[in-house]
């Protein structure tokens, strides 16, 4: 059978699926399990990528869930993946909770990571020096580093990033391109 | 980020740990029983406010109205941004108990059941109530009335797009009443907006926007504006023609009857010249035409009929001219010269001035024959003369409405041009503020951070908590929260334009968007659509808006302010 075009993930057929079962719930919550079983990992690695605490993170993720059901009937198919809207879901939610407390945000950098953006900097240099990227990231706006870590730690589209953060994918992408300018004149200054 | 936590190569959950933390009953339990888990977190609170509750009651013989409606939900408190600017209820006063329907200037329509209306108590309320009523269906309303126009949907933050918003109350007595679930109220708003996206919404008592249904509002056509009957203007103004068209002709038979009357007894009736025709002045034979004898100045008429009089034969010397009788009403002018007899038709007539003398002498003359008569001809006169005043009342009715209808239809096109042509349909079951709505995102394109300043002193810097924005082809308020105004630094006189905390708006450059607010210091200031577009490149740095100087008191002269008039 041929594969249908899909955005994101997905194929359309899958999109339309899911968005069947968000209808059946809409009568019956129930009837969302598929959804919640379907999304659940994605969600809690997403939101503990954010923070610190496991804990936290799993009530977090239960709490978007909890916030999805409680508004499914203002949900409305745009065609996109319902994941498109649990994320937003969970992007407010983790802002809220930094709101409150600051320190709560967690920056989880790992090896592969770093190699991806200093890959990205295009700067042969930068490679000898990769540990002064913890110490820049640090020093960039939670916008900023939000971009950065939707685009290198979770290797999302730019098309998903823009819906996600509800702007143009080109947007996402001069955007993105901006903070990595950044990140080099840091990098550079940095090293004076 | 700086308070942010590093962590290096911490390792996503397991496989194991996210399974273990599944758990879709866990949300459901959460979603379910919310008020057990209020209750069993709060239970020495509760216990004691109940307490204290019962104590309440029995100090206070638990009979008091006012106390049972102290549990009554609040409505939330709104706060207009201009001091003595708001849009005011309407009362309607009605009786509780029927059914009835109040229409509004605007043409909504509020029907209400037969016993809608309930006490503190629960029980159908009986006698005069009042509703308080109020709609909204502009920004400037909107924006005037300090309704708050952000919706909370899972977290995101919407604005609404409006298509009309209302407010009502109900009042016994000054003691709130609410609605009959069982049989609720039918509000039909006119709405300036077209479209069929809108949902319904309620806002609580803590301000937040409640979706209750999609679908409700539906598209009715203005006739259901026309209260005053417009409609069946034409069918009454079309039963009064026939009316006059009867009375007329019943009129002229009695005016042929009368005539007949005089004629057979060679009673002459003045009728006035008509200035369009020849008239000439002869001495008649008092003995051939005794009926002309009691009138003066009689003139002779060239009738129509004439068709080869010219107004030079009048003035001709005539050898002779002989008057002769043609019938009962007219007369025969027969002029002569040495070759030729020229014979036209006229009537005795009299000239406007001498009209009401003559109309004296024949009345005088009337009664006189009348006697002979025995009252035939009186009598016949005042059925005609009656008829002619019944036709002149229901021509005059007819011309009336006429021109009522066509001024209303006038007027009625006018708003059907420029205001409602669609109700939209809300049936509620309590009291409050609903809206019909569609949420809508902040608009974007052009992104600016301002220094917002005063544009005739641009020393004045303007410091606000809260920025409106709208777009002119849109019935949407976008409400903008933040800071933009001095820092510390600067109200302390130190600091420079530099030091002034800003943060971004965004808006759309091809639409046409007005932003204002009021600054801390009470003034309206307003960054009207021309200056707008010189923005539409962002950008950072001085923002002129204008200040305005006088009190704002009237919708109308906020909308003129704000470029939306």
């Amino acid at each position: 059978m041929k594969q249908e075009s899909s955005i994101y993930h997905q194929s359309k057929s899958a999109i339309e699926l899911e968005h069947d079962i968000v209808e059946k719930a809409k009568k019956n919550v129930r009837d969302f399990a598929p959804i919640y079983k379907k999304y659940h990992a994605p969600i809690l690695q997403f939101v503990y990528l954010r923070l610190d605490d496991k804990d936290l993170a799993i009530d977090v993720a239960q709490q978007v869930f909890l916030k999805a059901i409680e508004n499914l009937q203002k949900y409305e198919f745009r065609g996109l993946p319902f994941s498109s809207w649990l994320y937003r879901i969970a992007i407010n939610e983790l802002n809220q909770l930094f709101r409150k407390n600051k320190k709560m945000r967690t920056i989880n950098l790992n090896e592969s990571i770093t190699s991806d953006l200093i890959h990205e900097m295009e700067d042969e240099e930068f490679a000898l020096h990769k540990e002064r990227l913890a110490i820049i990231l640090k020093k960039i706006s939670a916008a900023e580093f939000q971009l950065i870590e939707m685009r290198f730690f979770e290797k999302r589209p730019f098309v998903e990033i823009g819906e996600l953060l509800d702007i143009t994918e080109n947007n996402a992408k001069v955007k993105t391109y901006r903070v990595i300018q950044k990140l080099k004149i840091l990098f550079k200054a940095e090293a004076v | 980020m700086k308070e942010a936590k590093l962590n290096k190569n911490r390792k996503p959950l397991s496989d194991e740990e996210v399974q273990k933390a599944e758990n879709f009953d866990d949300v459901l339990s959460r979603l379910e029983s919310p008020k057990e888990n209020f209750f069993q977190k709060n239970w020495p609170y509760i216990a004691s406010v109940l307490v204290l509750g019962i104590i309440g009651v029995f100090m206070l013989g638990g009979s008091d109205k006012k106390e049972t409606i102290a549990t009554e939900k609040k409505q939330f408190e709104l706060i207009t941004p201009i001091n003595g600017l708001n849009i005011l209820n309407t009362e309607h006063k009605l009786i509780a108990g029927e059914e009835g329907q109040i229409v509004t200037k605007t043409g909504t329509i509020i029907k209400y059941p037969k016993n809608a209306f309930l006490n503190a108590s629960g029980n159908p309320v009986k006698g005069e109530i009042e509703i308080l009523f109020r709609e909204f269906h502009d920004v400037i309303e909107i924006f005037a009335s300090g309704i708050p126009m952000e919706y909370d949907s899972a977290s995101n933050k919407y604005h609404f797009e409006s298509a009309g918003m209302f407010d009502i109350k109900g009042m016994q007595e000054g003691i709130p009443l609410t609605i009959n679930p069982d049989f609720p109220l039918v509000v039909e708003l006119s709405s300036k907006q077209h479209g069929d996206y809108f949902n319904l919404y309620k806002l609580d008592e803590k301000g937040k926007w409640n979706y209750i249904e999609k679908d409700t509002a539906k598209k009715v056509y203005t006739q259901q504006l026309d209260s005053i009957g417009l409609a069946q203007l034409p069918q009454r103004i079309k039963t009064l023609e026939k009316n006059a068209e009867k009375t007329l002709k019943a009129q002229k038979k009695a005016d042929k009857s009368f005539n007949k009357l005089l004629r057979e007894n060679n009673i002459y009736q003045p009728s006035k010249a008509n200035n369009e025709l020849y008239s000439i002045q002869l001495k008649s034979d008092k003995n051939e035409f005794p009926e002309l004898v009691p009138f003066k100045n009689i003139l002779f008429e060239i009738t129509e009929d004439n068709v080869d009089f010219t107004p030079g034969l009048a003035n001709k010397d005539w050898d002779d001219i002989q008057l002769k009788r043609k019938n009962k009403s007219e007369y025969l002018l027969i002029m002569f010269d040495d070759l030729k007899k020229h014979t036209f038709i006229v009537r005795p007539v009299i000239s406007a001035s001498n009209l009401e003398g003559a109309n004296n002498v024949f009345d005088n003359l009337l009664s006189s024959y009348d006697d002979k008569l025995g009252g035939k001809l009186l009598s016949e006169r005042t059925v005609r003369d009656s008829l002619k005043k019944v036709y002149k009342a229901i021509s005059d009715s007819v011309n009336i409405l006429n021109n009522f209808a066509s001024r209303q239809a006038y007027e009625m096109s006018e708003i059907e041009k420029s205001t409602a042509r669609i109700k939209r349909i809300f049936t509620i079951d309590s009291f409050g503020i609903f809206n019909s709505d569609c949420p809508q995102k902040l608009p974007k394109g052009a992104v600016f951070e301002p220094i917002f300043v005063n544009g005739k002193d641009r020393s004045d810097t303007l410091s606000f908590n809260h920025i409106y924005m709208a777009e002119l082809n849109k019935n949407a308020l976008f409400s903008l929260y933040g800071y933009w105004g001095k820092s510390k630094k600067q109200k302390s006189g130190e600091g420079s334009g530099a030091d002034y905390i800003t943060q971004e708006i965004s808006f759309n450059p091809y639409n046409k968007t007005v932003i204002w607010g009021i600054t801390l210091d009470n003034r309206l200031a307003v960054i009207k659509p021309n200056k707008m577009s010189l923005l539409k490149k962002g950008g950072n740095g001085d923002v002129e808006m204008f200040v305005s100087s006088n009190e704002i008191n009237d919708l109308d002269k906020l909308r003129k302010l704000l470029g939306f008039a």
